[in-house]
C-alpha cells in the first residue's frame, strides 16, 4: 500500500471511526441523561402494583436484561436493582463503575448520600447491613439523583414497599402479554417528554449510523479502487489473487488499527465512567469490518471479466 | 454527452455523496426541530420568571378532630377565606394553589389510564356504582387557581382557558380544562357530570391543554397533566351559602395549602412578614411555612438536562457535518483522479478552464439535485413540521454546494496548473 | 519448452457475434529457440495468444504444454505456473506509477531471493543503474519499458513474453530496446514477442505470422 493510499484510506477510516465512536458516546450519554431525568427509568418502564414476590418472579421471566426496581422501606430514596445482565444499562455515573452481572452487596449512591469510609473503601449502610459503594450516581455531584441510592442485593428482592418498576424494551407489551394488565401502568414523569428528543434521538442515531456505514462502505470501495492496479500487476506477475487480497486485507486491518487508536486513547484517557474503551473498540471493529467487507466485495466485482468465468 | 459518460463512470461516488448529503440535511432538520422543541420547553416551563424561591404553605390542623371542629365555624372559614384572598392578591409573590384530588365522573368515556389509581401506589378502581345507583369512575383531577395556571404557563391547544373571574360553584356548574390525552374522548363544549367534593357539578369543557403540560407539585417537577381534569378555583374565597359550609370548609383548606413562588430578591423574613400580616388581617393563624429548596434545584437540574440534551445533539450534528464535508472532499479528490485524463485531454485540446469546470459542474449539478430530491423525500417521511428545520436543512445544502463547488474548482485548477507547470519545463 | 497443440478459442465480438480467433493452432518453442516474433494484423489475436501463453487466459480448447507438462487452465494454478516460469511485459507496461523504480522491480522477484539485491541486478541488466529511487511517473517511455523488462526478468523466468514492446517508442529508443533483448538473449534469456514491427521481427530468431486463426512460420 503506498503512502498516499494509506493516507486516504487511513484518513477516511479514522474519520468514520471517530464519528462512530462519537455516536456511541452520544447514545450512552443520551441514555444516561434520559435516566437521570426520569429517576433512572427508561421511557419504556412500567409501574406494577400487587404482591412484590409475584411481580418480581414474573418480571424475571421477561429476560436477563429486565431491570426490576424495588423501592425499599425508609425515608431515603433507596431502591434495590435486580438485573441479571446489566451490560445494556447506561446508568448516569460521575465516578466509579456500574454494577457487574451477579454482583451483590454493592451500592451506587448520589453525592448527597452519607457513606462510611473503611480501609479506603466507602460503604453505605442500610437496615443494619453495609454495601460497598462502587459508583456515584448522576452526571455530576449536583444531580437529580444526588439523594438516590441503588443497591444490588438479591436477598432483598421481595422487601419492596409500594409499586415495583419493571424496565426493559417493550416492557408494557411484554408484561401485559404474559401476565395481563392488572396493576400495570406506564410511567409518566419523564423529563424527555418536554421535548421531542425521544423522537429525534433515535432518528439522529439512525441517520448518523447510515452516514457512517455509507462512509465505511465507500472507504472500502475506494481502497479497492486504489489497490486495483497493484492487484492487477501482481496477478500479471503470477501472484494468486487470494493471497494478494488477504495481504491487502491485512494491511487494511493494520491501517484500521492505527486509525482506531485516537478514539480509543481518547476514551481511555477521558476516564469517564460512562465511556469505556471496550465499547469504543467494539464500534471501531464494526466500522473496520464494514470497510473490509466492502473492500472485498468491490475487489471481487472489480476483477476484469475473466475468461474462466 | 460528456455528462452521460461522466455519470456512467462515476455514478457510485456521486450517489454516495448525494446520499450522505441528503442524510445530513435530514439530520440537520431534526436537530433544528429539536432545538425548537427545546426552546418551547424552556420558554414554557423554565423561563426566568419561573426561577423563583419556593415556599410551601400548609395548615396546622393535622388532627382530624381539630380540622372538623374548625370547619364547624363559619367565622373560621371566613377568616381562612380572607387569608387566602389576601395572599392570592399579594403583588410580592404568587400563591400557587394546586391540589391533586380525584373526581368521580358519571358514565366516564375514557379508559383506565385516566383512572385515579392508574400509575399510583393504589390500584385502578375502575367504574363502580355510587350510592344512588349511577355508574361512576374516579378520575385524575387537579384543582388550581389562576396564579398557578399563569405561573406554569399552562395553555390550551383547543378551546379557551376558563374565564377565571366568572368561576362560581354556587350554581352547580364549572368550566373545566382537560389534559391533552382527553382529545378524542371528550370535546370542547361537552358537559361532564361529576362530583366536586360533596357537590354534584356539571363540568363544561372549555378547552384541551397543550401536550405535555406540567407543573411542580409536591416536590415533583415533572408532574404532567395529560390525563388530568383541571378544575379552576374561584377568584376569591369570600362568600358561600350556609348549606354549602361543608363543601367550602374542605375547599378553602385545599386552596390554602399552596406553594408560594417568591422572586429571588425577596428574603425569607419578608415572606414570613407578608404571611404574618395576612394572618393578622384575616385572623387565621393555623398555618406553617416551609422553604422548598428542592424546587430551584429541580428547576435548574431538569432545565440543564434539557439543555444538556440539546448540547449533545448539536455536538453530534456538528461532528456529522464535519464528517460529511471531509468525506465529500475525499470523494472529490477521487472523482478528479478518475476525470484527470479527460480534463487534461480537453485542456490540451484548447478548452478553457471555465469550459472544463462548467463541464464537470454539470455532473455536480445532477448530484446536487439528487441530494435535494433525497432530502425532500426524507423530510416528507418525517411527521414533524418545523419551518426552522426546513431553513436549516436548506442552509446546510447550500453550504455543502458552495464548499463542494469551490473545492472541485480548486482541485481542477491545481491539476491544470500542475500540468501547465510540468509542460513548461 | 512451450508447445501449443490444436489450440482453439472463440471470442465474442462487440456486436455480440462469436468469432473463432484460433482454430486448431499449433506452436512450439524448442529449448534452443532464443526468440520468436509473433506477427499479425491488429485484431488477429497476438495479445490473446500471449495471454494464453502467460496463463492469463484459460478459456480455450486444446492443449498447452510447458516442458512436457500440461499447463493448468484454472486461475489459481495457472498463476502459480506464471509465477514460476513466465515473465510478462504488457503493452502498457503496467507499472505502479506512484512507486519508485526499485519497488516496481522488486514486485517481480520470486520467492526465496533477496528482493532488493535481485532487483538491482535486473536494473543493471537493463542499464538502469541509479534509477532505483526515481518515481516511475517521471520516467520516459523507453525507461519505463526497461523497468517492465527488468521486472519480468527478476524471477528468472523460462521465457519472457513481450506484447508490442516498442509500439510506443521512437526509432532510437526502439533500437536500444532491441539491443537490450539481444544482449539478454546472449545471457540465456528467451523471448516471445508479439509485434507488428518488421524491425523487431527481424531481430528475432523465428517469426510466426498469425492469420486466420493459425500460426504460419515465416523465413
Amino acid at each position: 500500500m503506498s503512502g498516499r493510499t494509506v493516507a486516504i484510506v487511513g484518513g477516511l477510516t479514522l474519520l468514520f471511526m471517530l464519528l462512530a465512536s462519537a455516536l456511541s458516546v452520544y447514545n450512552t450519554q443520551q441514555e444516561a441523561i434520559t435516566l437521570e431525568g426520569n429517576k433512572l427509568y427508561s421511557t419504556a418502564s412500567i409501574r406494577v402494583t400487587g404482591d412484590p414476590r409475584e411481580i418480581v418472579r414474573k418480571a424475571r421471566t421477561l429476560g436477563p436484561e429486565t431491570r426490576i426496581y424495588v423501592q425499599l422501606p425508609g425515608e431515603a430514596r433507596v431502591r434495590n436493582l435486580l438485573v441479571d445482565d446489566p451490560t445494556g444499562l447506561n446508568l448516569p455515573l460521575h465516578e466509579g463503575r456500574p454494577f457487574r452481572a451477579g454482583e451483590e452487596k454493592a451500592a451506587i449512591v448520589g453525592a448527597a448520600i452519607p457513606v462510611v469510609d473503611r480501609d479506603g473503601r466507602e460503604y453505605f449502610e442500610y437496615d443494619g447491613e453495609i454495601y460497598e459503594v462502587i459508583g456515584r450516581l448522576g452526571a455530576g455531584p449536583d444531580s437529580l439523583l444526588a439523594a438516590d441510592v441503588l443497591l444490588s442485593d438479591p436477598a432483598r428482592a421481595f422487601d419492596g414497599s409500594g409499586p415495583i418498576v419493571v424496565d426493559r424494551v417493550d416492557a408494557y407489551a411484554r408484561y401485559v402479554e404474559n401476565f395481563g394488565s392488572q396493576g400495570v401502568a406506564r410511567m409518566n414523569e419523564d423529563t424527555n417528554r418536554r421535548t421531542n428528543i425521544d423522537f429525534v434521538s433515535p432518528l439522529l442515531l439512525g441517520l448518523g449510523t447510515a452516514i457512517v456505514t455509507a462512509g465505511a462502505v465507500f472507504t472500502g470501495m475506494l481502497a479497492a479502487s486504489l489497490l486495483q492496479r497493484r492487484h492487477h500487476v501482481l496477478h500479471l506477475l503470477g501472484h494468486r489473487r487470494l493471497p494478494v487480497q488477504a495481504r491487502s486485507v491485512g494491511q487494511l486491518g493494520l491501517v484500521a488499527v492505527m486509525a482506531g487508536l485516537p478514539a480509543f486513547a481518547a476514551a481511555v484517557l477521558a476516564g469517564d465512567p460512562m465511556v469505556s474503551g471496550a465499547s469504543v473498540l467494539g464500534v471501531e471493529a464494526l466500522v473496520a469490518s464494514a470497510v473490509v467487507v466492502s473492500f472485498l466485495t468491490a475487489a471481487h466485482l472489480r476483477r476484469p471479466v475473466a475468461p474462466w468465468s | 454527452m460528456e455528462l452521460v459518460f461522466d455519470l456512467r463512470r462515476n455514478w457510485l461516488i456521486l450517489t454516495c455523496k448525494a446520499l450522505a448529503w441528503a442524510l445530513l440535511a435530514v439530520t440537520v432538520f431534526n436537530i433544528a426541530s429539536f432545538a425548537q422543541s427545546t426552546d418551547t420547553a424552556i420558554n414554557r416551563s423554565f423561563s426566568a420568571e419561573a426561577e423563583t424561591n419556593m415556599y410551601q404553605l400548609v395548615d396546622r390542623l393535622a388532627d382530624p378532630e381539630d380540622f372538623y371542629e374548625f370547619r364547624q365555624s363559619r367565622t373560621n372559614l371566613e377568616q381562612l377565606g380572607a387569608f387566602y384572598d389576601e395572599l392570592n392578591e399579594a403583588d410580592e409573590f404568587d400563591l400557587l394553589s394546586v391540589f391533586d384530588q380525584p373526581v368521580p365522573v358519571r358514565d366516564f368515556r375514557g379508559n383506565e389510564t385516566f383512572d385515579a389509581g392508574y400509575g399510583t401506589e393504589g390500584s385502578v378502581g375502575g367504574p363502580y356504582t355510587d350510592e344512588v345507583g349511577r355508574r361512576v369512575q374516579d378520575v385524575k383531577a387537579v384543582q388550581l387557581n389562576q396564579k398557578a395556571f399563569d405561573f406554569y404557563r399552562l395553555a390550551v391547544s383547543e378551546g379557551t382557558p376558563p374565564d377565571w373571574g366568572d368561576v362560581d360553584y354556587s350554581d352547580g356548574a364549572v368550566p373545566v380544562l382537560l389534559g391533552s390525552s382527553y382529545a378524542g374522548v371528550y370535546e370542547v363544549g361537552d358537559v361532564i357530570d361529576g362530583n366536586f367534593y360533596t357537590l354534584p357539578m356539571r363540568m363544561q369543557v372549555t378547552g384541551i391543554l397543550e401536550e405535555e403540560a406540567s407543573l411542580y407539585y409536591q416536590g415533583e417537577m415533572n408532574f404532567y397533566l395529560d390525563h388530568h381534569l383541571l378544575i379552576p378555583y374561584p377568584p376569591s374565597a369570600e362568600q358561600f351559602a350556609a348549606q354549602d359550609q361543608v363543601f367550602y370548609g374542605i375547599l378553602y383548606f385545599a386552596m390554602v395549602n399552596a406553594d408560594i413562588a417568591v422572586p429571588r430578591g425577596l428574603s425569607t423574613d419578608q415572606v414570613l412578614g407578608e404571611l404574618a400580616e395576612a394572618s393578622d388581617h384575616s385572623g387565621f393563624e393555623h398555618y406553617a411555612v416551609a422553604n422548598l429548596p428542592d424546587y430551584l434545584l429541580q428547576f435548574s437540574l431538569v432545565k440543564s438536562i434539557i439543555q444538556d440534551n440539546l448540547a449533545l445533539v448539536q455536538g453530534i450534528g456538528v461532528l456529522l457535518c464535519l464528517g460529511v464535508l471531509v468525506a465529500s472532499g475525499f470523494a472529490n479528490a477521487q472523482l478528479l483522479r478518475r476525470r484527470q485524463a479527460k480534463a487534461l485531454a480537453f485542456w490540451r485540446l484548447g478548452y478553457s478552464r471555465g469550459a472544463i469546470r462548467r463541464m464537470l459542474l454539470l455532473t455536480a449539478l445532477v448530484q446536487y439535485a439528487a441530494a435535494a430530491a433525497g432530502t425532500a423525500v426524507g423530510l416528507s417521511l418525517l411527521p414533524q413540521a418545523s419551518p426552522a428545520g426546513l431553513w436549516s436543512a436548506a442552509g446546510v445544502l447550500v453550504l455543502l454546494v458552495s464548499v463542494d463547488a469551490a473545492h472541485e474548482s480548486h482541485l481542477l485548477r491545481r491539476l491544470i496548473d500542475h500540468t501547465s507547470g510540468r509542460m513548461g519545463t | 519448452m512451450l508447445q501449443l497443440d490444436s489450440l482453439s478459442k472463440t471470442v465474442r465480438e462487440p456486436n455480440g457475434q462469436q468469432r473463432r480467433l484460433f482454430d486448431a493452432l499449433h506452436m512450439t518453442m524448442a529449448d534452443d529457440d532464443r526468440s520468436i516474433a509473433i506477427l499479425g494484423r491488429s485484431g488477429s489475436g497476438k495479445s490473446t495468444l500471449l495471454r494464453i501463453l502467460a496463463g492469463l487466459d484459460g478459456a480455450y480448447t486444446g492443449s498447452y504444454f510447458h516442458a512436457g507438462e500440461l499447463v493448468p487452465q484454472r486461475e489459481q494454478a495457472s498463476a502459480d505456473f506464471r509465477m514460476r516460469h513466465i515473465g510478462y511485459v504488457t503493452q502498457s507496461y503496467d507499472l505502479l506509477e506512484d512507486r519508485n523504480v526499485l519497488h516496481n522491480v522488486r514486485l517481480g522477484v520470486g520467492p526465496g531471493e533477496d528482493a532488493e539485491e535481485r532487483a538491482s541486478e535486473c536494473l543493471a541488466a537493463v542499464q538502469l543503474e541509479g534509477f532505483e529511487r526515481k518515481p516511475v511517473r517521471h520516467l520516459s517511455g523507453g525507461e519505463a519499458q526497461r523497468v517492465a523488462i527488468a521486472r519480468a526478468l527478476a524471477k528468472r523466468p523460462d521465457v519472457v513474453l513481450a506484447d508490442e514492446p516498442t509500439g510506443a517508442l521512437d526509432e532510437r529508443t526502439e533500437r536500444s530496446i532491441l539491443d537490450l533483448f539481444a544482449e539478454l538473449q546472449r545471457q540465456g534469456r528467451r523471448f516471445i514477442i508479439a509485434t507488428h514491427s518488421e524491425t523487431v521481427a527481424r531481430a528475432c530468431d523465428r517469426r510466426l505470422v498469425l492469420a486466420d486463426g493459425r500460426l504460419v512460420e515465416r523465413g
